[in-house]
């Protein structure tokens, strides 16, 4: 059973992924006033995108919500329209999960999700592609960070 | 709605076909799902809802885990959760009167609530483990062997102390190294440090027969015998007690003694070469016999142990008979022949980490290569501080070549010894050939070791092997 796990897991359980195409078209609702809205296709687009990064990057996630949280968050976007809204949004996605494995989990989901849409609005100018090379820089600086911290907490604990 | 639930307990258990070999202690909960699903216990769609539960679950664990601040992990961390998770899950099945009343428990409980059961079990047996373990601490033998005292007095307590009930309750304790004779290695997390402790206190008992000098002593012939540091090597002292406790007997002693002298030695080789195996095993079921009449054991479980570690005993016994190498198993005492050792390079005390770097910052700023050599003998003891030492960048350019010419001879044997303990071991040790060849190494101070040797005369090798193969086990 535990060698199936990441099956089990992230799994393309047909009604999991039901469920969640449902939970992410509830979003229209708040996504509408903004002239955003997504089909069944494109919730079902998302939810696969979503299944084949958390793959990529080893990751489990037994919930939806940071996708929710992604598509609340960047609805309001002044860069996205229909045209790319679902192009963005899966971009989104996959910086969010090499995010959550670069900083191994010490952000919390929201801040980070918060993060993204900072630097997409303020400092990439709606450009997924910069946010692409700010996010990786941003991991190197995050990893560099933790490394000093580290070296420094083991010379204390030593002392 | 009970007289329902019983019915279909009772049907559950009428049909009876749940096979328990198939059942494994490791893994119950997946074994046992996997075996009602082969006898139709329990239908596809059942254990669907059984894993969508154990999802559910474990979507909790997550955000337990990360602090409710990710619903997201690592698939390492899940999976390792899981197995967490999964423990519990066990820890309650194992409870269960019967593999079939767990098959109902799992199908018609809220799995919520057999999580919850079943970590409630684990920290029973958490409860368990530590009362056991303050228990045996108290009895524990007083002998020279590092890894029967450091797993004792470290290895566990710092398991108990960190064991993760709710995350990680499936780990075992990585850093335990006295061996047992008998270690269920399948066992996982606190049931494994339990019944590793349940054996290691059968074992203590037994040797608490004797007295510690003599075990001590046991150990330190066996050491000699085997010319190696006994001290740091992984030995079970169960089975060295025993074995000598009932070659002894077997040797024409009164049960009780553990001490072999060499004339003993002669008689029982020339006995037992001449018996056949069946001869062998009846000498060996009367000396145990009369072991354990003398010291009156009526302990079932140890003498549970003891008839399950005979016939290894007796197998072992009878093939070094065969093959003419019973030195291998009877130890004899050699105190006579022991000359005690005069280096300084003693497997003594080490010194506390403070003062370790206290002498490297030294031994760095001092130029003068004599008091290097002084300042080191009067700070260490331990020939692993001195080791440590070496590893530790204090030495320049040709300063190792002199620090091995201030040594004496017998502390070259020592460090000979080490660096060569395999062919010293099995007497193939010749360091003129040794010198001769380009050998690697695997630390600098090896390199420079061996080098050392290259540039030696003949004479002086030959009296370093000389002391290296008489040297003692590091006594």
């Amino acid at each position: 059973m535990y060698m199936f796990l990441p099956m089990l897991l992230n799994s393309a359980n047909p009604l999991l992924n039901e469920k969640y195409v449902g939970i992410l078209m509830n979003i229209n609702n708040t996504s509408r006033q903004y002239g955003l809205t997504i089909t069944a296709e494109d919730a079902k687009n998302i939810v696969e995108v979503r299944n084949t990064v958390l793959r990529n990057y080893g990751r489990v996630d037994l919930g939806i919500a940071a996708t929710g949280e992604i598509m609340e968050k960047f609805c309001t976007s002044s860069f996205i329209d229909s045209g790319n809204y679902l192009y963005i949004i899966n971009e989104i996605q996959e910086l969010f999960y090499y995010l959550k494995n670069e900083t191994e989990e010490k952000i919390p989901d929201d801040e980070l999700i918060t993060l993204l849409r900072e630097l997409f609005e303020n400092y990439c100018w709606g450009s997924v592609e910069f946010l692409k090379g700010v996010v990786q820089e941003y991991a190197e600086a995050f990893r560099k960070r933790e490394q000093k911290r580290d070296i420094l907490e083991k010379g204390d604990a030593q002392h | 709605m009970i007289n329902n639930k019983t019915n279909e307990l009772n049907e559950l258990y009428l049909k009876n076909n749940i096979d328990k070999t198939r059942l494994k202690a490791n893994q119950y909960t997946v074994s046992l799902l996997n075996e009602a699903y082969r006898t139709k216990l329990l239908d596809y769609s059942i254990i669907s809802r059984i894993q969508l539960n154990l999802m559910n679950l474990l979507k909790d664990l997550i955000l337990r885990y990360t602090n409710g601040n990710s619903t997201s992990v690592a698939m390492d961390t899940a999976e390792s959760l899981f197995c967490s998770l999964l423990y519990a899950i066990d820890a309650f099945a194992l409870g269960c009167r019967s593999p079939e009343e767990a098959v109902f428990k799992l199908k018609t409980g809220v799995t919520e609530d057999i999580y919850k059961q079943g970590v409630e079990q684990t920290a029973k047996w958490l409860a368990e483990t530590k009362a056991l373990y303050l228990k045996v601490r108290k009895n524990k033998l007083d002998i020279t062997l590092d890894s029967y005292n450091l797993t004792l007095n470290e290895a566990i307590p710092v398991f108990l102390e960190s064991y993760n009930i709710i995350f990680r309750a499936h780990d075992g304790a990585g850093s335990i190294d006295y061996p047992l004779v008998f270690d269920d290695m399948s066992i996982q997390g606190v049931l494994y440090i339990k019944n590793y402790l349940e054996n290691f206190e059968i074992e203590t008992d037994f040797c608490r027969n004797f007295k510690s000098d003599e075990i001590n002593k046991l150990l330190q012939n066996f050491g000699a015998a085997m010319k190696l540091n006994y001290k740091i090597e992984l030995i079970n002292v169960f089975e060295l007690v025993f074995n000598n406790a009932v070659l002894s007997i077997m040797a024409g002693q009164r049960a009780g003694n553990l001490s072999i002298r060499a004339d003993e030695f002669h008689t029982l080789n020339k006995k037992l070469s001449c018996l056949s195996a069946e001869g062998i095993r009846n000498e060996v079921e009367q000396a145990v016999e009369q072991m354990i009449t003398r010291f009156r054991l009526t302990d079932h479980r140890m003498l549970e142990y003891i008839h399950r570690y005979k016939p290894l005993f007796e197998e072992r016994l009878v093939f070094l008979a065969q093959n003419h190498a019973l030195n291998s198993i009877i130890i004899t005492n050699n105190e006579e022949n022991r000359r005690k050792s005069s280096v300084w390079l003693e497997v003594g005390e080490r010194i506390k980490d403070d003062d370790f770097n206290a002498l490297v910052n030294k031994l760095t700023v001092i130029d003068n290569m004599e008091d290097k050599i002084s300042q080191i003998k009067t700070g260490i003891k331990s020939l692993y501080d001195f080791l440590d030492i070496m590893n530790s960048d204090c030495f320049f350019g040709n300063e190792y070549q002199e620090l091995f010419s201030g040594l004496e001879e017998s502390e070259l044997a020592v460090l000979a010894g080490l660096l060569f303990h395999g062919e010293l071991r099995d007497g193939s040790l010749n360091l003129k050939r040794i010198a001769s060849q380009n050998k690697t190494a695997e630390y600098e101070w090896q390199e420079h070791f061996l080098e050392y040797l290259k540039a030696l005369d003949t004479d002086k090798l030959n009296e370093i092997q000389k002391q290296a193969e008489e040297y003692d086990g590091f006594e």
